[in-house]
């Protein structure tokens, strides 16, 4: 068993045991951050197919940005740690779509025929990085720029949807406030008027 | 000289083939962090003799001659000081973010050359996994605000975590400047490209963006004038208020390397890195092969002492904006992150951009 092996074989149980814990732990916080030793291993494992842009993207953009919003979030909202439900209908819904998910996975893995879809392209001269940008900036330009306007749409509309709400909140006016001098601020009263 | 431990490492682990890569690569490690670590002892040191001198007064001078031993005495006193956990604070979360911090200011390291030969990672995509490392630092901070059941670390690590947001923006933005001028993510490729005079360097080219980068780079280190999360004069210390002993005197000391590795990055980025800014032949006063001769021919030319020379004066600039600048208002922080610094680097793409289309030499061909 070489080294790739064993690493392959740590890593996966560390995502599975971390999914596993994910759902089952109360407080929310330690979700999240299993969450983040989640994303950290599939990078592992990514890393391992040599494709390293991926990996190191998948840290850089879901672990560096999108889960501390999360954490953001979830901190500041305050949620008290959930005790155990004890109602038996979830317990009912949660089996039946764990035994179709399960069926549906059994059937993609078992059923289809992988070996000329999964590709890491090893022998390649060109670094993943080079390659991916190649194949993104070419032959799939459009939906490239689909998904990054798509993606503008959403900031935009976020955006939107929060400042509506701020018109009676006080703000201050930087272009006032730098304009502001000596004169404007300070007067000078002498004795005698008083 | 790491060659040199390579090879003789190798030898002695051929039976462990797999397994040799290991001890060489963890004493590889210890050959960056211990000097670093030396390093940050000493900053600390200099930060205080600088700025008293910048404020006449003397600074450290009762512990050894000159008060070089402060930064020891210090560390010992922070060693043996005790540790106090919070009441109801989560105790692993808090225990951990320290661990946190510190392991992320370290590892973004490894990918950083310091000599065109002296680098323990040489990898692609170097740049993206600083970029990944640097942005995984706000974790420390915002689980060390949670963790201590404090309002005061909690509002802390809020301040600090949305000005570490705000900033890795406009420093992404950037760093997306350096690689369209070098065409690489490869940090060694990108000080390659520097290669020539002083005027080869990025900094020339890429004016506008060095400046944004590195006033990024002391908000994401939480220095003066953006200290806001800590404004020792104003609040208590932010998000590492409830820390005592080794517990604050890693997030310290996570902070200086996080200062060492912003001022490195600069340098390897806008200032050429391990280039010399003579080139040797335009002297043309070294014909005698004497020793004085190639002591100052080996001075001249590239090497990893010039590397240090450029990171060191960035390091000094930190301390001086100390001593300099009153600090910022939070609400004028934002403002320059979101609707100034941001704006500047997106034209300044845009402007590169055409350069880039026109081949304007000698530096975007």
């Amino acid at each position: 068993m070489d080294i790739l092996t064993i690493l392959f074989y740590l890593v996966t149980s560390v995502i599975i045991i971390s999914s596993m814990s994910l759902v089952i732990v109360s407080n929310t916080v330690h979700a999240a951050l299993l969450l983040v030793l989640i994303f950290f291993n599939s990078a592992i494992l990514w890393l391992t197919l040599k494709a390293e842009f991926l990996a190191i993207v998948l840290v850089l953009v879901y672990v560096g940005a999108v889960l501390v919003l999360f954490l953001f979030v979830i901190m500041l909202l305050d949620i008290p740690v959930k005790k155990k439900s004890s109602n038996k209908l979830y317990l009912l819904f949660s089996v039946i779509t764990s035994f179709i998910m399960f069926a549906e996975l059994y059937m993609i893995i078992f059923y289809h025929d992988f070996s000329n879809e999964v590709t890491t392209n090893v022998a390649s001269n060109l670094n993943n990085t080079y390659e991916i940008g190649y194949k993104l900036f070419t032959q799939y330009i459009f939906s490239f720029e689909i998904t990054a306007f798509i993606l503008l749409v959403a900031i935009i509309a976020a955006i939107a949807i929060n400042l509506t709400q701020r018109e009676r909140s006080l703000r201050q006016d930087p272009g006032k406030q730098i304009l502001e001098n000596k004169d404007s601020r300070l007067k000078v009263i002498k004795g005698d008027e008083l | 000289m790491f060659d040199y431990i390579n090879n003789f490492l190798d030898t002695i682990f051929t039976a462990y083939s797999e397994l040799s890569i290991l001890p060489h690569t963890l004493i590889l490690i210890g050959m960056i962090m211990i000097p670093l670590l030396i390093i940050v002892a000493y900053y600390t040191y200099a930060e205080r003799k600088i700025i008293a001198s910048m404020q006449v007064r003397l600074g450290p001078n009762v512990v050894g001659p000159k008060g070089l031993m402060q930064p020891l005495a210090d560390g010992v006193k922070l060693f043996f000081k005790e540790i106090v956990i919070p009441t109801d604070s989560n105790k692993f979360l808090f225990l951990l973010a320290p661990v946190i911090t510190f392991t992320v200011a370290f590892a973004a390291w490894a990918v950083i050359p310091f000599d065109s030969v002296m680098v323990l990672s040489d990898i692609n995509a170097g740049l993206l996994y600083v970029l990944a490392m640097t942005s995984l630092g706000i974790y420390g901070i915002i689980i060390a605000g949670w963790a201590s059941n404090s309002k005061y670390a909690l509002l802390g690590a809020m301040r600090s975590a949305s000005l570490i947001i705000a900033y890795e923006i406009a420093m992404g933005f950037a760093l997306v400047g350096v690689i369209m001028v070098s065409g690489s993510l490869n940090l060694g490729d990108i000080i390659n490209g520097q290669k020539g005079s002083i005027f080869n360097w990025y900094w020339v080219p890429l004016f506008p963006l060095f400046v944004i980068y590195f006033i990024s780079g002391v908000a994401e280190t939480n220095r003066a004038p953006f200290d806001v999360a800590e404004g020792e004069s104003e609040l208590v210390a932010g998000f590492h208020v409830e820390y005592s002993g080794m517990g604050f005197a890693i997030f310290f000391i996570a902070e200086y390397a996080n200062m060492i590795l912003i001022s490195a990055l600069t340098a390897i980025l806008f200032f050429g890195g391990w280039l010399s800014p003579f080139s040797v032949s335009s002297l043309g006063i070294f014909e005698i092969n004497n020793f004085t001769n190639n002591i100052l021919l080996f001075l001249i030319n590239d090497g990893i002492h010039w590397f240090i020379i450029k990171t060191f004066f960035f390091m000094f600039c930190f301390i001086w904006f100390r001593a300099t600048f009153p600090r910022y208002r939070y609400d004028q922080i934002m403002r320059l992150g979101w609707k100034i610094l941001i704006p500047i680097t997106i034209i300044w793409i845009f402007v590169e951009m055409i350069f880039i289309y026109l081949k304007l030499g000698p530096w975007f061909i």
